[in-house]
């Protein structure tokens, strides 16, 4: 039973985050490398901000012991805040092309940073003891997982709504636009990086809520709960699950992270244990080119999402216009 | 001598001794020439005239190293891309660049202005604030695109249409952004004789309701059709400006186009 709802709520916490990079990679074509580092940094301060004062011989900032809501929200706008600066460093000076590199860079600096640092986080020991946020102390461990699973599915289940409505607006038609070719959206008026900047930043904010609610289940974050590597998990799930579809991301998640990661355990062991970890890896490496060959638009593609297809337009009188073209024939147009 | 700004009421676009390079090449060089409004004026030159790059210039993706760009009496020299399209200057490209993979209603709905559905809050959280003008986009959009004949592929990926289709939507997202003056570049480079009488056919009917189009072209047969005169450039600089008969007649031109020695004729009307 613990093995099912550890499960889930991997998958959840897996899927909200890949729910943060589908907006950013999937919409905007925004390569973020670095996702599981504002993920980190979202675990870091829901931790310290509900957490009590370190114990002695341990150190890290705030120790607030703030309810777990405030340290979720905290986690969303810390993350937020961390990929404005990224944002800031790299798009409004370089093409988002190389945004990647910008933020491989980050997760390293972030992580000896986290590493080195004995006061921010307690170093490589990192923050332990967070407290659960359903039950105190007498709850059991499987009682809390199931517990837990209600507000990480309600998260997730809103970032996906919230992707959605992205999807279906007129800011959503941008961001894709921007994704497909920058250049003539500015020839069409818009400042193309005002959108990229909403949309990392939201991308970011989940990408803290997920890191939040990991910090809440297992109750610990160190460095070595996020080396630089993770995040390949997580974009390998996005491209493999369908970029641009707030379905695909999801499936990604369940799919490639839990999927691939869990139902492994029941091969045959081989070799030395190691051997067997990088041999998942590799699966992942495997199941993510096979995608890329056979169906690059990933399993669930963005076309499927078309919505409109199937919706007749139905406008009021008083709405509808002449025939065009109507580039002058109105108040604005080119005879003024 | 230049005309000023201002001074001439029809005068829409002024370039004014315009120049550019790239690292030290002059692609453009003392470039002058007026755009009269609701006037439809066709650019053409041989290879490497620097008709491309004024075009670039023009709509601000390139800023001119020297000279002057004026706009309904407003010098526009150092505006860039979104503020030369704010004020209505719209362009095509050389080679079609769609957005591939979205729809082609939804490549000419991006194109309208003002859209109150592109805030990312109003997006999520307050969509009754823009539905009514998305829909009234739509219907726009959707009559833009039977216009233009193109309502059999209204809900395919752009990225699957064909040339001269490409061609048509290019135009249709043109449109769609309401332009005073609109830029087009090659618009019916590599397209079919019958879709390009299409693209003829509806620039003049754009024309005739007041927009100013200035139109790169090599296709004569099609400047004949839609050009009210034609600006020749040859390496960088304007050799002529008049009707199409005028300059074909134009010794510097025809030296230009085959490649002969040029005559001592003054440059001129």
């Amino acid at each position: 039973m613990y093995f099912i709802l550890d499960l889930l709520l991997l998958g959840c916490i897996n899927a909200i985050m890949a729910a943060g990079v589908n907006l950013q990679y999937g919409y905007n074509g925004l390569l973020n490398v670095a996702n599981y580092t504002f993920t980190a940094i979202g675990a870091y301060v829901a931790g310290v901000l509900t957490l009590g004062k370190a114990p002695q011989g341990t150190s890290w900032i705030g120790g607030w012991s703030l309810p777990w809501y405030v340290g979720l929200l905290g986690a969303g706008v810390a993350a937020s805040l961390a990929g404005l600066i990224v944002f800031l460093f790299s798009i409004r000076r370089l093409r988002s092309d190389y945004l990647a590199i910008v933020t491989v860079a980050a997760a390293y600096i972030f992580y000896n940073w986290a590493t080195a640092d004995q006061g921010l986080f307690d170093g490589g020991n990192g923050i332990f003891g967070v407290p659960y946020i359903f039950g105190g102390s007498t709850i059991t461990t499987n009682e809390y997982a199931a517990l837990l699973l209600i507000p990480t599915g309600a998260i997730l289940a809103i970032c996906v709504w919230l992707s959605r409505r992205i999807f279906r607006s007129p800011f959503g038609r941008l961001l894709r636009a921007v994704r497909e070719d920058e250049v003539v959206v500015k020839a069409f008026g818009r400042k193309v990086w005002h959108s990229q900047l909403k949309i990392y930043t939201l991308g970011c904010f989940m990408s803290g809520l997920a890191g939040a609610m990991f910090v809440f289940y297992i109750t610990a974050w160190s460095p070595s709960a996020f080396l630089p590597g993770e995040s390949f998990f997580i974009l390998a799930a996005v491209i493999i699950g369908g970029t641009g579809n707030y379905w695909g991301g999801v499936l990604g998640a369940f799919v490639v992270v839990e999927g691939l990661n869990e139902l492994t355990r029941y091969l045959p062991n081989f070799g030395y244990p190691a051997d067997f970890g990088a041999g998942r890896v590799m699966l992942i490496g495997v199941g993510l080119l096979l995608v890329l060959r056979y169906r690059p638009e990933g399993l669930f593609p963005e076309r499927w999402l078309h919505w409109y297809e199937r919706r007749p337009v139905t406008l009021p009188v008083t709405l509808r216009r002449r025939p065009l073209p109507t580039a002058v024939t109105d108040a604005e147009g080119a005879n003024r | 001598m230049t005309i000023s700004s201002g001074e001439d009421p029809k005068t829409l676009l002024e370039i004014r001794d315009v120049g550019f390079h790239y690292g030290g090449v002059w692609a453009v060089r003392n470039c002058s020439f007026n755009l009269a409004e609701g006037k439809v004026t066709g650019l053409i030159g041989p290879n490497g005239a620097g008709k491309s790059t004024l075009m670039e210039i023009l709509s601000g993706f390139l800023r001119a190293a020297e000279g002057g760009i004026f706009y309904q009496g407003e010098d526009v020299t150092r505006v860039g891309p979104v503020g030369m399209a704010s004020r209505g200057v719209v362009r095509t490209f050389q080679d079609t660049r769609l957005f591939a993979r979205l729809p082609v209603i939804e490549n000419v709905m991006i194109a309208a202005g003002d859209q109150r559905g592109e805030s990312a809050f109003r997006s999520m959280f307050w969509r009754r604030s823009w539905r009514e003008q998305e829909l009234g986009l739509r219907t726009q959009a959707t009559e833009l695109i039977e216009w233009l004949g193109l309502s059999s592929h209204i809900y395919e990926q752009a990225g699957t249409l064909s040339g001269g289709q490409r061609r048509l939507l290019e135009i249709a997202r043109a449109l769609m952004a309401r332009p005073k003056l609109l830029l087009f570049d090659e618009p019916t480079a590599g397209v079919f004789p019958e879709i390009s009488q299409l693209i003829a056919t509806r620039i003049c009917e754009v024309a005739e309701q007041g927009v100013t189009i200035l139109v790169v072209a090599h296709n004569m047969g099609f400047l004949e059709k839609v050009a009210d005169d034609v600006v020749v450039m040859a390496e960088g600089k304007v050799l002529a400006r008049g009707s199409l008969d005028y300059v074909r007649a134009h010794e510097e031109v025809v030296a230009a186009y085959l490649g002969m020695p040029r005559m001592s004729k003054p440059v001129g009307e």
